[in-house]
C-alpha cells in the first residue's frame, strides 16, 4: 500500500514539526491523494480478516521488539474514573477508555493507528452501501460471544443501537442519554435475518461509519440487559478484547483479557484504570512506577520522562484544538474588528512553547493537519502580527483599552494559558480581567452566552471534521453559547449550518474537501473562534509497551487490544 | 465549661478569674523567657506584611508580566528562587503571593467576629427561644466541616477576593458567636450587672460599659487562633483553584500549578508552600504568646 | 436531664435545618448540572427532556418538596451525572474515609496525647519545647502541602510506601462491608491487609499529624491543670511515685475531654480528606464530594453533604451527652 507509506511519511512530519512550508503542502496534497482513492468505492464490501489488518505496524507506535508476547499487567493513569459505565452519558475520559476496550462496535478505526479513513470492520464483517448513501446494509460477524456467554446476533445489535431511545427498554432511563448522535439521522433500524442489520438514514451523512464506532454505539449483551436493566451502568457486558472484572464508581476499574474474544485473545492479561484528579498525584504515581501507562500526564513532564530509561513517551498527530470563543452576545466581542485583533495580537510560538512544552503546532481553523479537510491557509492567518492587531483595535471605533474578561476553567494548563493570551492582549490595546472558573460554573457561564472571551478545547473522536467543526457551529449546538452566533449573527450562522449540511451529506470527498475549505474559511473571516494551537497530547508508558494506536490515543481514544508487553 | 465551647476554640479560652503582680524586674525576665516565640513569631509575621506591602521596592521583577525566553530557570543570584513556567521570577511572586491570602485571612476574620460578637451577645444577653434558634442555627452551621462549607459557598457564588472572604468569614461565624455567648452568659451573672440593671441602665449601656470591654481579650485571642486557621483554608482554597483570580500570584495557586513541576524543579511548588506555613506558624505563635498574656487563666503557670 | 432532652427534641429540627441549609446552597449555585455534559448534546428537545426529568424545570419550592418527600423516604436520589443511586456510591465511598478519618483520628490520639504529657511533665526543658513545637507545627501546616510533601519524600524518594490508591494492583479484595479491615480480618485475607494498611498510613498521618497538633496542646492544658488540683498535691505529699501520679492520676483525669473532644474532631478530619484524598488519589467521600460540586451534581451534593451533616450531627449529639453523664461538673451546670 503506497498510501500508507505517504500517510508515514506526512506522520513523520507531525512529529518533527519542522517542516518547511512547500514540503509540507506537498504532503498535504499526498494525503489527499489518499483520502480520494480511499473514497472511490464507498459501495464496496470494506474490511478483510481484520487479524490481517492488525499486521501493519503502526507508524506512530515503536518498532516491536520481536513478537507480540502475551501476559502482563497494564496499570493505565486516566485522568478521572466517572461513577457509570453507561456508554450513553458523558462519565470522563476514564469510562470512555473503559468502554473501548470491553465494547466492540459494528466498525471500528482503521488500523493503521493513525486515526485517519477509512472504518474498518468489526462486528459487522462486510457493509454495502446504496447509491444514494441512505440504507447501510450490514452483516454481522458469525461466532461473536458476549462476556457472558451470549451469541451476538442482530438482534442484539438492534436492541443495543435502540436502547437509548426506545422507551420501552427495560435498561431505559429518559433524559438520561447525552451523545447518542448516531441515533439522530436514523430512519429506521431493522434486522431482517439473524446475520443483517439494515439502517437507514433521513439524509446521507458521510461519518455514519465513524459515528458507529463512538463509545455510545457499543454492542451490549441483551442478556445482561435484561438481567441488569438500569443498572448496566455498573455491571457493563459487551464483547469487547476485555470484560469488566471489578469496577468501584470513581475510584478504579479492572479488566481482564477475555479468552474467547472473536479475534483471539489480547496479549495483555490485566488492566487496571485508576483515576487520578490531581496531576501532582498522577505525576508522583508515574515517578514512583506505579503506574505504567499515562495517557493523560501533564506536558510538562514530558521532556524529562524522554530520558528515563524506564517510561517512554509517545505523540501522535496533533489532533486536539484549543481555541478562543468570542461570544458575539455580547460587547465588545460582538465587534468583529475585536476579533480580528485578538486573533492577530496572539503569539503561539509562546503558547505552544511555554504552555505546551512543545508538543503542538501553529493551528490554521478547527480541522488538523493529519485530519481530512485540512486547509493550510489559516495557518497565515494565525502568526502573530502586532501591527494589523493595533491597526484592527483602531478600526473597532471602541475607547483604548478595550476592556473585557476571559473566562476559563483553573485546572491543568488554563491558567497558565490564559495569562499569556492575557499579556499578548494588553500588548495591543486591550485590559484583560482574568475569570477562573471551575469547570462546572465555567460551562454554565460560556453556555447561557454570559461571557466574553471563552477557552476551551475540542478532540476528533470520530476521525471525520463534522465531529470537531458540527459541535462548534451548528446553530441548534448547545455548546454554541461559546460564541452565541445563532442569536447575534443569523445570517452567519445559516450560513454555517447549509454549509455544514452539505458537507456531512456530501459522498464524494474531493466535493466533500472543498466544502469544508469554505467552512473554515468562513469562520477564519468571521471569527467567531480563535485558534490557539493544534495540541499533540503525548503518551506516556512504561519502556516495554508496544504497538499502542497513537493516533486514537492522541485525541482520547485508547486501543489495547493488540498492546503487548516485552 | 460545656464541650461545645472547648470544640469551637483551639485554645482554651476563659473569661474571668484574678491575677497577682510580681515585681517589676522579675515580671520583665518572666515576659522575655515566656514570650519569646510569641515575638518571634510577631517580628516575622510583621516581615511578612511589610515583605507582601513593599515587594515592589524589594524586588526589581514584575510578578505578573511574562518573559517567555528566560522560562524554567534554575535558583541562582539573579533570581533567587528561580523562574517558573512563563519566566517571571519566583521570589517575587512568593514576595505578592502573600498579599491574597492575607488579605482574605484577615477581613474573613473581622467580618466572622463582628457578625459572630453580634449574634453571641444578642443570644446570651436575651437568653430564651432567641438564645435557643441562634445557637441551633450555630450548630447547623457547624455541622458542615468548615472547610467544604467554604468550598460550597465559593463554588455557588463564584470565585474572587470578595467572595472568598465571605466564605470563609461565613464558615468561621459560628466559634466567634457560641464564645461570645458564653462569655456574656457568665458576665450577666454578675453582680455589677445585675446592679446595674437594678438602678435602670438601659441594655446598651450595659452590653457597652460591662460587657464589651471584658470580651476583648478572649476574642483577641481567639481571633489571632482564627486568623492562622482562615490563612490555612485560603490558601486551601486557592490550592483547589477556588481563590483569588490569576495572575496575581498566589501561594496556594503557586503550590498547585507548580505540583506538576515537583520533579523537575522542587523550588517552585516549595517555597510557596513554606511561606504559608511559616506564616501560619508565627500567626500560632502570636496567639499563643497573647493567650498566655491575656487569658488570666493561665498566667502565672 | 432536661439538657439531653432539650438536644434531642432539637435534634430533627437540626437535621432538617441541615437538609434545607444544603439544598438552598446546592440550588443557588449558578450552572445547570447539564451544562457539563451538554457540549456533547446536539438535540435542544433532548436537552428540555433532561431537564424535565430531573425537574430542573420546576419552580424552586417545588423541588424543595420532592426533595424532602424523597429524604423522609430514605431515598437519597440518583447521581444526576452518572445515574447511580447515591445509596450505591454511599456505599462505595463512604467505608474509604471513614477508614481514613478513624485512622488519623487514631495517630492523632496517640502521637498528641504523647506530646502533650511529655510536655506538661518535662515543662521547660528541651524536650518540652520539641513537643510544643511539633504540636504548633502540626496546627501550621496545611493539608495539601503536608500531603505532597509526604508523597515526595516518602513514597517517590524513599519508596517506604505506594504514592495512592487504597489497595495495591494485584490484590484480591472482593467487599462485603467494604471496610477492608473488618473484611480482610474476617477472612484472613493478610495481604489485602498488608497492602490496605501499606496505602492507608501515609494519608493518614498527613491528616492526623495535623491534628496530633491540637490534641497535644488540649491535652497539655488539661494535664496542667489537673497537676495543680488538690488531690494530686496530697498525693504527691503522700510520697507516690511520680510515675504513678502522671499516669494513674492526672492523665486518667485530664484524658476524658480529650478524648471526647477527638469524637468532634470528625469533621475537622473529613474537611482535611476532601484534599488529602485528592493529593493521595484515595477514593474516598471527600473526592466525590469535591467532583459533585465542580460538575453541579445537584444529587450528589445534597446527598453527600447530609450524610456527612447528619454523621456529624448525631455524634455531636452522642459526645455532649456522654459528657454530661461522665462529667458530674458539668451535671450541676
Amino acid at each position: 500500500m503506497t498510501d500508507a507509506k505517504t500517510l508515514e511519511k506526512y506522520l513523520n512530519y507531525v512529529r518533527e514539526a519542522t517542516l518547511s512550508r512547500r514540503n509540507f503542502m506537498r504532503n498535504t496534497a499526498g494525503l489527499a491523494t489518499m483520502a480520494a482513492l480511499a473514497a472511490c468505492a464507498p459501495a464496496a464490501p470494506a474490511g478483510q480478516a481484520p487479524a490481517a489488518a492488525g499486521a501493519t505496524p503502526a507508524a506512530g507506535a515503536t518498532v516491536a521488539a520481536g513478537a507480540p508476547k502475551t501476559g502482563g499487567t497494564l496499570v493505565f493513569a486516566a485522568e478521572s474514573i466517572g461513577e457509570s459505565l453507561e456508554p450513553g452519558l458523558w462519565n470522563g475520559f476514564g469510562i470512555s477508555n473503559v468502554i473501548d476496550n470491553v465494547g466492540a462496535y459494528l466498525t471500528r478505526p482503521n488500523s493503521s493507528g493513525q486515526w485517519t479513513d477509512p472504518a474498518e470492520a468489526s462486528l459487522a464483517e462486510s457493509w454495502t452501501i446504496s447509491e444514494d448513501g441512505k440504507t447501510y446494509t450490514f452483516k454481522i460477524r458469525k461466532g461473536v460471544k458476549f462476556h457472558d456467554g451470549a451469541d451476538l446476533d442482530a438482534d442484539a445489535i438492534v436492541r443495543s443501537l435502540t436502547r437509548q431511545v426506545n422507551k420501552d427498554d427495560a435498561s431505559f432511563v429518559d433524559g438520561l442519554y447525552m451523545h447518542v448522535n448516531y441515533t439522530f439521522n436514523r430512519k429506521s433500524i431493522t434486522a431482517p435475518d439473524k446475520e443483517t442489520v439494515v439502517i437507514e438514514l433521513e439524509r446521507p451523512d458521510a461519518a455514519y461509519l465513524y459515528r458507529l464506532f463512538h463509545p455510545s454505539a457499543i454492542i451490549i449483551s441483551p442478556k445482561a440487559l435484561d438481567e441488569y436493566k438500569k443498572e448496566i451502568n455498573t455491571n457493563l457486558i459487551s464483547c469487547g478484547p476485555f470484560k469488566i472484572d471489578k469496577f468501584t464508581p470513581g475510584a478504579e476499574v479492572t479488566l481482564v483479557a477475555f479468552d474467547d474474544f472473536w479475534e483471539g485473545r489480547p496479549y495483555i492479561d490485566k488492566i487496571v484504570v485508576r483515576g487520578y484528579p490531581d496531576e501532582g498525584a498522577m505525576l508522583a504515581a508515574i515517578e514512583a512506577g506505579e503506574v505504567n501507562f499515562a495517557p493523560y500526564p501533564p506536558a510538562s513532564a514530558v521532556q524529562r520522562l524522554k530520558e528515563s530509561q524506564e517510561m517512554k513517551v509517545m505523540a501522535g498527530p496533533p489532533l486536539i484544538n484549543l481555541f478562543l470563543g468570542c461570544c458575539t452576545l455580547n460587547e465588545p466581542t460582538n465587534n468583529h474588528d475585536v476579533r480580528l485583533a485578538i486573533n492577530y495580537a496572539i503569539n503561539r510560538d509562546n503558547v505552544i512553547k511555554a504552555v505546551l512544552y512543545g508538543l503542538g503546532e501553529l493551528p490554521a481553523s478547527f480541522v488538523g493537519p493529519t485530519e481530512f479537510g485540512f486547509d493550510p491557509a489559516g495557518r497565515d492567518i494565525s502568526k502573530q502580527d502586532i501591527a494589523k492587531a493595533k491597526d484592527h483595535v483602531a478600526k473597532s471605533g471602541l475607547p483604548t483599552p478595550i476592556k473585557f474578561s476571559l473566562t476559563y476553567e483553573n485546572n491543568r494548563f488554563w491558567p497558565q494559558m490564559a495569562e499569556l493570551v492575557k499579556s499578548d492582549l494588553e500588548a495591543v490595546g486591550f485590559a484583560v480581567t482574568l475569570d477562573a472558573q471551575d469547570s462546572g460554573s465555567y460551562w454554565g457561564k460560556v453556555n447561557d452566552g454570559k461571557s466574553q472571551l471563552n477557552m476551551n478545547q475540542r478532540s476528533l473522536w470520530v476521525p471525520d471534521p463534522d465531529n470537531k467543526v458540527t459541535l462548534l457551529e451548528s446553530h441548534n449546538a448547545s455548546a454554541q453559547g461559546e460564541t452565541g452566533i445563532a442569536k447575534a449573527m443569523p445570517e452567519y450562522s445559516k450560513k454555517m449550518d447549509e454549509l455544514l449540511a452539505a458537507g456531512v451529506s456530501e459522498l464524494d470527498k474531493t466535493k466533500r474537501a472543498e466544502i469544508y475549505k469554505q467552512i473554515q474559511e468562513l469562520i477564519l473571516e468571521e471569527m467567531p473562534y480563535v485558534m490557539l494551537a493544534y495540541y499533540t497530547k503525548p503518551v506516556i508508558m512504561a519502556a516495554n509497551i508496544n504497538d499502542l494506536p497513537i493516533g486514537g490515543a492522541s485525541t482520547e481514544r485508547i486501543f489495547l487490544q493488540k498492546v503487548w508487553m516485552s | 465549661m460545656s464541650v461545645a465551647k472547648l470544640k469551637d476554640s483551639n485554645h482554651l479560652v476563659t473569661a474571668t478569674s484574678l491575677s497577682k503582680r510580681p515585681t517589676l524586674g522579675r515580671r520583665l525576665t518572666a515576659l522575655r523567657q515566656k514570650y519569646e516565640l510569641a515575638l518571634l513569631g510577631g517580628i516575622f509575621f510583621a516581615l511578612v506584611v511589610l515583605g507582601t506591602i513593599f515587594a515592589p521596592w524589594l524586588s526589581p521583577y514584575d510578578p505578573i508580566k511574562q518573559d517567555i525566553p528566560s522560562r524554567l530557570l534554575t535558583p541562582s543570584a539573579i533570581h533567587w528562587f528561580g523562574t517558573d513556567e512563563s519566566g517571571r521570577d519566583n521570589f517575587t511572586r512568593v514576595l505578592y503571593g502573600g498579599r491574597p491570602i492575607l488579605t482574605t485571612g484577615i477581613s474573613s476574620v473581622l467580618l466572622a467576629l463582628l457578625i459572630g460578637m453580634g449574634i453571641g451577645t444578642a443570644a446570651g444577653y436575651r437568653g430564651g427561644l432567641l438564645d435557643d434558634l441562634l445557637m441551633r442555627a450555630m450548630d447547623i452551621m457547624l455541622s458542615f466541616p468548615t472547610i467544604l462549607l467554604a468550598i460550597l459557598i465559593v463554588a455557588s457564588l463564584g470565585t474572587g477576593l470578595i467572595n472568598t472572604i465571605l466564605a470563609i468569614a461565613f464558615s468561621l461565624i459560628p466559634t466567634f458567636a457560641r464564645l461570645v455567648r458564653s462569655i456574656v452568659i457568665t458576665l450577666v451573672r454578675e453582680q455589677y450587672v445585675t446592679a446595674a440593671h437594678a438602678v435602670g441602665t438601659s441594655d446598651w449601656q450595659i452590653i457597652a460599659k460591662h460587657i464589651f470591654p471584658n470580651m476583648i481579650p478572649p476574642i483577641i485571642v481567639q481571633a489571632t487562633a482564627t486568623l492562622a486557621i482562615a490563612i490555612s483554608y485560603s490558601s486551601a482554597l486557592s490550592f483547589l483553584g477556588l481563590g483569588v483570580e490569576p495572575p496575581r500570584p498566589d501561594w496556594g495557586l503557586m503550590v498547585s500549578q507548580g505540583q506538576r513541576l515537583i520533579f523537575d524543579a522542587i523550588y517552585i511548588p516549595f517555597f510557596p508552600g513554606l511561606a504559608i506555613t511559616l506564616t501560619v506558624l508565627s500567626v500560632n505563635y502570636i496567639g499563643d504568646g497573647l493567650r498566655d498574656h491575656l487569658d488570666p487563666t493561665l498566667r502565672n503557670r | 436531664m432536661r439538657y439531653i432532652l432539650t438536644r434531642l427534641i432539637w435534634l430533627p429540627i437540626v437535621l432538617w435545618a441541615v437538609a434545607s441549609l444544603t439544598f438552598l446552597v446546592v440550588h443557588l449555585v449558578p450552572g445547570d448540572p447539564l451544562s457539563q455534559v451538554a457540549t456533547l448534546v446536539l438535540d435542544q428537545a433532548q436537552l428540555d427532556r433532561t431537564r424535565v426529568e430531573w425537574g430542573l424545570d420546576q419552580p424552586l419550592w417545588r423541588q424543595y418538596g420532592r426533595f424532602l418527600g424523597n429524604l423522609v423516604r430514605g431515598d437519597l436520589g440518583v447521581s444526576m451525572a452518572s445515574g447511580v443511586p447515591l445509596t450505591r456510591l454511599l456505599y462505595e465511598k463512604m467505608p474509604p474515609t471513614i477508614e481514613l478519618a478513624l485512622m488519623a483520628m487514631l495517630i492523632s490520639t496517640i502521637v498528641g496525647i504523647g506530646a502533650g504529657v511529655i510536655s506538661s511533665t518535662t515543662r521547660h526543658k528541651w524536650l518540652d519545647y520539641g513537643a510544643r513545637t511539633f504540636a504548633i507545627l502540626g496546627l501550621s501546616i496545611p493539608w495539601f502541602w503536608i500531603a505532597i510533601l509526604f508523597i515526595f519524600v516518602f513514597s517517590v524518594k524513599l519508596k517506604w510506601t505506594p504514592v495512592g490508591g487504597r489497595l495495591g494492583v494485584g490484590v484480591d479484595y472482593d467487599p462485603v462491608t467494604n471496610f477492608v479491615l473488618i473484611d480482610t480480618l474476617m477472612t484472613g485475607n493478610w495481604p489485602a491487609l498488608l497492602s490496605f494498611l501499606n496505602h492507608l498510613i501515609l494519608p493518614a498521618l498527613a491528616i492526623g499529624l495535623t491534628s496530633a497538633g491540637f490534641v497535644a496542646r488540649m491535652t497539655r492544658s488539661a494535664m496542667l491543670e489537673v497537676l495543680r488540683a488538690d488531690y494530686i498535691r496530697s498525693a504527691r505529699a503522700k510520697g507516690l511515685h511520680r510515675r504513678t501520679i502522671t499516669f494513674s492520676h492526672a492523665l486518667r483525669n485530664a484524658i476524658l475531654p480529650v478524648i471526647t473532644l477527638q469524637g468532634l474532631q470528625f469533621g475537622t478530619l473529613l474537611g482535611g480528606a476532601v484534599i488529602t484524598e485528592l493529593v493521595f488519589a484515595w477514593p474516598g467521600l471527600g473526592r466525590m464530594l469535591l467532583d459533585a460540586i465542580l460538575r453541579r451534581d445537584y444529587a450528589s451534593v445534597q446527598g453527600t453533604v447530609l450524610f456527612v451533616a447528619f454523621f456529624y450531627v448525631v455524634m455531636n449529639l452522642i459526645v455532649d451527652v456522654l459528657y454530661h453523664v461522665v462529667d458530674p461538673r458539668l451535671r450541676e451546670a
